[in-house]
C-alpha cells in the first residue's frame, strides 16, 4: 500500500476512517445494539438461564419457586400475595418483552415502545377509548370493597414484575428486544394487567364481520345472507340442547355483579325516525384494512381461529369422575402466547396455563375442579353510519354535535432514539366512539367498552371448590363471552356461556322474502349482520339479556358436553346471540369419536387424548363431495374418491392425497371468495358452510346462486381451481409426479418469530387440516413456502378429576429468550409428537430438581 | 521483534476485551485505547494494523464467549441474510486495525 500511496496519507485516511467507525454507533444508536457484544443483541444470551437465589420481596409472606426440567415454575407461598408476587417475577423473567407489548397494545401506547409500526394500533385504541376504560376499571377496583382481594393481587403481581425489572437492569439481563430498540421497560402497574385482559377481550370479541358482510350486501343485495345460510345456520351443529337447559340464576349462588341499567354502552329505547336521513353506508374498506393490519401485526397471536373443549360426565368416564379437555386454537408463534405455572398459596392451589402479565391460572385445574374455554363467536360489536357535516351528525331529525376530545400519542424513533408526540381528534356519538380512516366514519358499540371485572372471575374460579361456585364466579363475566365447560371432583359438570349479550331495537327489515332454490326464507332482518343506519336510530342497544335468565347446562343427563365455536343452543332457549359461527366439522368429529368410545364402554383419559390429537378432517370430505368431485372426471378427482372411500379424510402427513385435496379446495374457495368480495382479503370470513350453501343452491339451478359462482358454472370453477392447484404443487415440489407430493413436506408447523426468521421454531411436518380436531390450518397454499400451518392448538389440556393429574402440552417453550434451553423444548419434544407432560398438582417442591428461587417478604 | 508483536497483541486484546464491558462508551474507548496500547510497542504501522485486527478479533470473541458465544451471533445472522453479522464482525476487526495503523504511524514519526 505504501508504494502506491504515501504512508502519511494512508495513516490520515486510517485515522479518519477509524474515527468515522467510532462515531457511527453514536450517530445511529440502533447500531450499538448490534455492535456491542456485552450490552447489545448478542449479550442477550446472558439471560438464557433460569434465575435462582434468595431475594427480598416487598410483600407479606415468603415464596419459593422451583423450576422443573421444562422451565415451568412451581410456586409455593405462605400468602396469596407472596405467591402472586413470585408469579409476576418469574413471568417477567420468562416473557418481559411480550408482556410489555401486550399491555401497550391495550393501552394504546405501543408506538412509544416500537415506534411507527405500533401507531395504527394506538390510534384504534384511543379512538374507541379503551385506554380510558382500562383506567376506569382500575379506579373501580380500588374503590369497591368486594374487589379488595383482586386489588391486592394486582398490586403484589406488579411488585413482582417491577422487582424483576430492577434485577434484570442491574444484571444486564433485559430481553434482546429492548437492546435493539434502545428502550427500557416502564414500571408495571395493576392497570397493565387489566389492559392485557382487555386485549384478549378485544381480539376474541371484537367483530369486524359486519363490515365484511356489509360490503357483500352492497354488492349482491341482502339475499346473500339467506344464500349463505347465515340467518339460521341449518345443517350446522349446536353445542347444547335447550331441553336440558336451566337458567344461570337458578344455579348461581349470587346475582349478577353488574347493574345492566347503567352500563355505558347501552343506549336509550327510541322510536324509528320517520324522516328520511338519506345517509348511505360508506365503503368500510379503509376501516377494514386498518383493523386487518392491526390484527395481522399485533393481535395475531390471539386470533380466535378455533378451539375445542369438552367434559365427559362422571357416569361416562372410566375413572368415575369427570374428564375435562381443552385445546384453544390460536396462531402458532415463537414464543407462544401461554406460559405454564403451578401456584400454591393459602387460597389458590392450581396448575395450568396463563397469559404472560396475568396473575392467575386461566385454563387449568385446582384441587377440586378443572375448566376450559372456547370462544363463543357471538355478535358483540355493531357499527353505525351517520350523515356528517363537519363534526355534526344527523340523528333522528336533528343535527347533533359529536363529543370531541383530543388524545396524545407518543411515538418512539428507534433509529435516532427520541420521541415525537402526535395528537388525535376523537369523536363520540350517541352510538359510541367513532372509528375514522381516510374520511370514512363508523361509530361502534362493543361490550368491551363497559368497565367490567373478569379478573375477579378468575380469582374466584381459581379458588372455587365445586362447579356451582365456578358458575357463581361468572357473575363478574362480561366480555369476551366464552363457552365455559367445567367439572368437579364431586361429579358435577356444566356448560355456561355467560356474559353480556346485547339486545338491539329498531331493527330494519332488509328483505321480506327470499326464495333460495325453492325454499322460501324471510323476512331477513338486520339483527346485527351489517352496519346500522345510525341517523335513523337503527340497532340501538337497549339492554343486555338478564344474566339470571341465560340458559346453561348443569349436570345434564348426557354423557358429555362438547363445544367447538359453533352455534351454542339447539332450540329456542338461547335467542339470537350471533350469526358467524365456526363450521360444524370439529364438533361433529368430537361427537362421533366420543360416541364411538362410549360404544366400547366408558371413556378413558387416554381416549380423550386420542380424540384431542385426531387428524381426520370432515370438512375436506364434505367440501370435496359437495362442491368438487361431482364436477370433475379427472385422474385427481378419481384418486381423491378412492382415498375417501378407502381411508376417509385421513390427513396423514405421509400421504399425497391430502395435499391435492387441500390445494384444490383452497383454490376453489379463494376464487369463489374473490368473485363475491372483489379481492382475496378477509378470506377468513368465508366459512366453508357459506360456500357450500351457495353451491347447493346453484346446483339446483337457482339463478341468483349461479350469479354468485364465477362464470355461473360450478364445473368451470372446479376446473379452474384444479389447474391453479396443480400449478402451485408442481412449482413447490418440482415434479409432476403426484405420488411425490407428500403432505408433510408441504404442510408443516413453523411457529414464526415476529422479527427474526432465524429464531423461528423448528419446521416439523404436520398431520391434520383446517377442521380436524387437532387443527392444522394453513394460511395459504403457496408455490414457494407451501402450506405452513397458521393455526393450531395453543395448548392441549386433559384433566381427570379422579386424581390430581394434569396433562398439558404447549407449542413452544416457557422462555421467550431464543438462547434458552426452554425456548421450544415442549414444542419439539411433546406438542409436535402429540404427547403430554404429566404433572401432579401438589407435588412437593423437592420432587423437582431444577434451580430454586426464594423470596423473603415481610410479616 | 516477535516478542514485541506478542506483547502488542496481548495488550491490545486485553484492552479491547475489558473496555467493551463499559456501557455506552466502551464501544468507542476499546478501539482507541487498544490501538494506543498496540502502538506503544513501536511496531510498524502495517504490523500494528495486523495486530489491531487480531486484537479486535480476540476481544470480540472473548466477549461473545462470555455473553453466549456464537449463539449470540446466530441471532444477528438472521437479519439481512447474514450481511449484518458480517458487518458486525468486520467492524470489530477494522476499527482497531485502522486506529492502530494511525497510532503506530503517529508514534513512529513523532
Amino acid at each position: 500500500m505504501s508504494t502506491l500511496l504515501p504512508r502519511r496519507l494512508v495513516a490520515i485516511l486510517a485515522a479518519i476512517l477509524g474515527v468515522l467507525f467510532l462515531v457511527i454507533p453514536y450517530a445511529a444508536p440502533i447500531l450499538q445494539a448490534f455492535l456491542d457484544p456485552v450490552h447489545g443483541v448478542t449479550g442477550a444470551a446472558l439471560a438464557a438461564g433460569l434465575p435462582s437465589g434468595d431475594y427480598k420481596a416487598e410483600v407479606i409472606g415468603n415464596a419459593t419457586v422451583v423450576w422443573d426440567k421444562y422451565g415451568v415454575p412451581h410456586i409455593y407461598a405462605s400468602t396469596d400475595e407472596a405467591g402472586v408476587y413470585a408469579l409476576g417475577w418469574v413471568s417477567a423473567s420468562m416473557r418481559l418483552f411480550q408482556m410489555d407489548l401486550l399491555r401497550r397494545i391495550g393501552e394504546g401506547n405501543l408506538s412509544a415502545l416500537v415506534g411507527e409500526p405500533g401507531y395504527d394500533n394506538d390510534v384504534f385504541i384511543h379512538s374507541i377509548g379503551l385506554n380510558h376504560v382500562i383506567k376506569e376499571i382500575w379506579l373501580q377496583i380500588e374503590e369497591k370493597p368486594e374487589l379488595a382481594k383482586l386489588k391486592s393481587i394486582l398490586i403484589a403481581y406488579s411488585k413482582g414484575v417491577n422487582d424483576y425489572i430492577r434485577y434484570a437492569e442491574e444484571n444486564n439481563l433485559l430481553p434482546v428486544e429492548y437492546r435493539v430498540l434502545g428502550q427500557k421497560p416502564a414500571p408495571w402497574r395493576p392497570q397493565d394487567t387489566i389492559a392485557i385482559a382487555r386485549v384478549i377481550a378485544l381480539v376474541l370479541a371484537w367483530n369486524d364481520e359486519d363490515l365484511v358482510l356489509g360490503k357483500l350486501v352492497d354488492k349482491w343485495g341482502p339475499q346473500i345472507i339467506a344464500y349463505m345460510d347465515m340467518d339460521n345456520w341449518t345443517g350446522t351443529l349446536e353445542q347444547a340442547d335447550c331441553r336440558y337447559a336451566v337458567t344461570w340464576g337458578s344455579i348461581s349462588l349470587k346475582p349478577n355483579a353488574y347493574d345492566y341499567n347503567h352500563m355505558p354502552m347501552l343506549g336509550k329505547t327510541i322510536r324509528v325516525a320517520t324522516s328520511d336521513s338519506r345517509s348511505v353506508p360508506p365503503n368500510p374498506q379503509p376501516i377494514l384494512a386498518w383493523i386487518h393490519e392491526i390484527r395481522e401485526e399485533w393481535w395475531s397471536r390471539f386470533n380466535p381461529l378455533a378451539s375445542n373443549n369438552w367434559v365427559v360426565s362422571a357416569k361416562a368416564s372410566s375413572t368415575g369422575k369427570p374428564i375435562v379437555a381443552n385445546d384453544p386454537h390460536l396462531q402458532l408463534t415463537a414464543p407462544p402466547i401461554w406460559i405454564l405455572a403451578e401456584l400454591h398459596t393459602p387460597s389458590f392451589k392450581a396448575i395450568g396455563a396463563l397469559f404472560p402479565g396475568t396473575p392467575l391460572i386461566v385454563i387449568g385445574r385446582n384441587q377440586h375442579l378443572a375448566w376450559g374455554f372456547t370462544n363463543s363467536m357471538g355478535d358483540y360489536t355493531d357499527y353505525y353510519y351517520f350523515k356528517w357535516k363537519g363534526d355534526e351528525y344527523y340523528y333522528m331529525g336533528h343535527w347533533l354535535k359529536a363529543n370531541v376530545s383530543t388524545e396524545e400519542i407518543k411515538v418512539w424513533d428507534p433509529i435516532h432514539r427520541k420521541y415525537t408526540v402526535r395528537t388525535l381528534k376523537v369523536l363520540r356519538t350517541v352510538d359510541g366512539p367513532v372509528l375514522e380512516k381516510n374520511g370514512v366514519r363508523y361509530a361502534v358499540r362493543w361490550t368491551g367498552l363497559d368497565p367490567s371485572f373478569e379478573l375477579q372471575f378468575f380469582v374466584e374460579l381459581n379458588n372455587a371448590s365445586n362447579v356451582r361456585e365456578a358458575i357463581t364466579a361468572q357473575r363478574w363475566f362480561h366480555v369476551p363471552i366464552q363457552n365455559f365447560v367445567v367439572a368437579d371432583d364431586q361429579g358435577n359438570i356444566a356448560y355456561s356461556p355467560v356474559g353480556a349479550y346485547p339486545v338491539r331495537e329498531n331493527l330494519p327489515v332488509l328483505v321480506e322474502k327470499v326464495n333460495v332454490a325453492g325454499r322460501v326464507k324471510g323476512p331477513i332482518v338486520n339483527k346485527g349482520y351489517i352496519p346500522f343506519n345510525g341517523s335513523r336510530g337503527e340497532g340501538v342497544w337497549v339492554r343486555y339479556i338478564p344474566k339470571e335468565k341465560l340458559p346453561i347446562l348443569y349436570d345434564p343427563p348426557i354423557p358429555f358436553i362438547a363445544t367447538a365455536n359453533t352455534k351454542p343452543w339447539k332450540g329456542k332457549c338461547g335467542g339470537f346471540v350471533g350469526w358467524h359461527y365456526a363450521d360444524k366439522y370439529r364438533l361433529e368429529r368430537i361427537t362421533e369419536l366420543l360416541d364411538e368410545a362410549l360404544k366400547d364402554g366408558k371413556i378413558t383419559p387416554g381416549e380423550v387424548k386420542k380424540v384431542q390429537t385426531d387428524y381426520y378432517d370432515l370438512s375436506i370430505e364434505d367440501y370435496l363431495e359437495t362442491a368438487i368431485l361431482p364436477y370433475s372426471n379427472t385422474t385427481y378427482a378419481q384418486l381423491l374418491k378412492d382415498w375417501l372411500s378407502k381411508y376417509g379424510p385421513d390427513m396423514d402427513k405421509t400421504m399425497y392425497q391430502p395435499t391435492i385435496a387441500v390445494a384444490w379446495i383452497y383454490e376453489f374457495h379463494t376464487i369463489l371468495w374473490k368473485h363475491l368480495y372483489g379481492n382475496e382479503t378477509n378470506l377468513y370470513f368465508f366459512r366453508f358452510h357459506y360456500a357450500l350453501s351457495i353451491v347447493r343452491a346453484a346446483e339446483k339451478g337457482d339463478q341468483y346462486a349461479l350469479k354468485l359462482i364465477p362464470g355461473g358454472s360450478i364445473r368451470a370453477l372446479v376446473n379452474e381451481s384444479l389447474t391453479k392447484a396443480l400449478e402451485v404443487l408442481k412449482a413447490y415440489y418440482g415434479t409432476s409426479n403426484y405420488e411425490q407430493w407428500i403432505y408433510g413436506k408441504i404442510h408443516y408447523y413453523y411457529p414464526a418469530h415476529p422479527a427474526f426468521p432465524a429464531l423461528s421454531y423448528a419446521k416439523i411436518p404436520a398431520n391434520g387440516g383446517p377442521y380436524s380436531i387437532n387443527v392444522a390450518r394453513p394460511a395459504k397454499v403457496d408455490p414457494k413456502i407451501g402450506m405452513p400451518v397458521q393455526a393450531g392448538p395453543s395448548i392441549r389440556q386433559v384433566v381427570d378429576l379422579s386424581a390430581m393429574d394434569y396433562y398439558i402440552s404447549l407449542p413452544g417453550g416457557e422462555s421467550g429468550n431464543p438462547f434458552s434451553n426452554h425456548y421450544q423444548d415442549i414444542y419439539v419434544d411433546y406438542w409436535s409428537r402429540n404427547l403430554y407432560i404429566n404433572y401432579t398438582l401438589g407435588q412437593p417442591p423437592s420432587s423437582y430438581n431444577g434451580p430454586k428461587l426464594v423470596f423473603h417478604g415481610g410479616r | 521483534m516477535t516478542g514485541r508483536l506478542a506483547y502488542a497483541w496481548l495488550a491490545g486484546s486485553i484492552l479491547y476485551t475489558v473496555l467493551l464491558w463499559i456501557p455506552v462508551y466502551g464501544l468507542a474507548l476499546a478501539p482507541i485505547l487498544a490501538a494506543i496500547g498496540i502502538a506503544v510497542f513501536k511496531i510498524s504501522p502495517g504490523k500494528a494494523a495486523g495486530i489491531g485486527l487480531l486484537a479486535g478479533l480476540t476481544g470480540y470473541a472473548l466477549n461473545l464467549a462470555y455473553t453466549g458465544g456464537l449463539e449470540g451471533l446466530r441471532l444477528v445472522a438472521g437479519i439481512g441474510g447474514g450481511a449484518v453479522a458480517l458487518l458486525v464482525v468486520s467492524y470489530h476487526l477494522a476499527t482497531p486495525a485502522l486506529l492502530a495503523y494511525a497510532a503506530a504511524y503517529s508514534i513512529k514519526n513523532k
